[in-house]
């Protein structure tokens, strides 16, 4: 654990962890939005449509279950921590494991799929029509967004053991 | 298989080349599917599950007629807002106890705005539909004023009680006749005009409540005061 944790000592994986996990937190978020957040930019003043911008932001927090607004920034870290690992990896020249990326993808894939708020149209299923079907399952989706929570941090440990484990290479940090 | 010289070529894909090929493809589908919409003219899912619409595509300004629905506000008031809601979602009752009071102080009061109430009452909330059809029966008895009271009685009470008996109850403490009420709701007069809104909801795509379209622009969810104040006095200028 003590590469990996070296490795976010360094700015550029930090940066790269922090703008990913934006990312996609962005994109969970604001698409249901899309139609507003064109029309305004054309008649709003910067700081107005700036002032709107971060207002959507904080709408996560009143247009959903506050532990489905928690699992998504859970899930938006994660997704950071891996892209930032896998990047690190591939930098460094490392074979990338199927297993490893296999589990960091299907995360990442059901991370995308998990709506926040089922009926307010949060996440993939939502966007392509059928977040309306998750609210039938017990807990929302919620449970979905478990399910990515322990395939990213399964991802994270596999991760983490291939840049730690190896007997015969050392990995130079640069 | 064989090249035109007949010998035979070998093709290999790596497991790492298929899940870099299976990345890209499944990014370019996400990113696609951001610009991707249908509305009941494409044969999408109709009204049984309002939610099932697909999100539009970024447009223009759509024009959503008031038609017979309930509204607030002056008739010519220079911004329109639609709200397409469900009686039984939180997140439309937080929008009514966070947000529209300061929205009808600023803007429906002083004859800025109109607040125009569509209904979109989602399967899985059970007591959405009844409580939708108690709306409207009050609207019949009594106007605009008599449908907001009880819409404001419904919100007020969600977290409590909003089945059919004390539907009921909530009419008669806003003075409407009981009996023609009660009639009313146990008949299902208005599920008609509720279903037609469904229809309308699912022709724009509300794909979830609440839903606003402010002259004609979408914004969905119950968010912030600061973002309705920007798409009305975008909409004001």
């Amino acid at each position: 654990m003590k590469s990996t944790i070296k490795i976010f000592l360094r700015f550029r994986y930090i940066l790269l962890l922090i703008t990913t996990s934006f990312l996609f937190f962005s994109l969970s978020i604001l698409p249901k939005n899309f139609d507003a957040i064109f029309s305004l930019s054309k008649r709003l003043s910067f700081a107005e449509y700036m002032k709107f911008i971060i207002a959507l932001y904080k709408g996560s927090l009143t247009d959903a279950y506050l532990h489905s607004t928690v699992i998504l920034i859970i899930i938006s870290v994660l997704i950071g921590i891996v892209v930032s690992l896998i990047t690190f990896k591939v930098i460094a020249n490392s074979r990338l494991m199927g297993n490893i990326s296999k589990s960091g993808a299907a995360g990442t894939f059901v991370g995308m799929l998990v709506p926040v708020c089922a009926p307010c149209g949060i996440g993939l299923l939502s966007l392509i029509g059928i977040g309306g079907v998750i609210a039938y399952l017990p807990y929302q989706g919620t449970e979905l967004g478990i399910l990515a929570i322990l395939l990213l941090l399964y991802s994270i440990y596999s991760l983490s053991k291939s840049i730690n484990g190896c007997a015969s290479c050392r990995i130079e940090l640069k | 298989m064989k090249n035109d010289k007949g010998k035979t070529i070998k093709l290999e894909f790596n497991q790492l080349s298929l899940w870099r090929a299976g990345t890209i493809i499944f990014a370019i589908l996400f990113i696609l599917s951001f610009f991707n919409g249908s509305n009941a003219d494409d044969g999408s899912e109709t009204i049984d599950l309002p939610t099932q619409a697909a999100a539009p595509k970024a447009q223009n300004p759509v024009d959503i007629k008031i038609g017979d629905a309930y509204f607030e506000g002056k008739k010519n008031a220079k911004v329109e807002i639609i709200e397409f809601s469900d009686f039984q979602c939180p997140f439309c009752a937080r929008f009514y106890t966070e947000t529209l009071g300061q929205i009808r102080e600023k803007y429906i009061d002083t004859g800025k705005a109109l607040l125009v109430y569509k209904h979109l009452p989602l399967p899985f909330h059970p007591e959405a539909q009844k409580a939708a059809e108690a709306a409207e029966c009050a609207g019949n008895l009594g106007g605009n004023e008599a449908f907001f009271a009880m819409h404001d009685k419904i919100f007020d009470n969600q977290a409590v009680d909003i089945g059919v008996g004390a539907l009921k109850r909530f009419a008669g403490e806003i003075g409407l006749d009981q009996s023609k009420f009660d009639s009313c709701l146990d008949n299902g007069d208005t599920v008609d005009k509720i279903n037609a809104h469904l229809a309308e909801a699912n022709k724009y795509g509300a794909s979830g409540t609440p839903t606003f379209f402010i002259n004609g622009v979408k914004v969905v969810g119950a968010q912030p005061y600061a973002v309705f104040e920007a798409a009305i006095e975008s909409a004001l200028k």
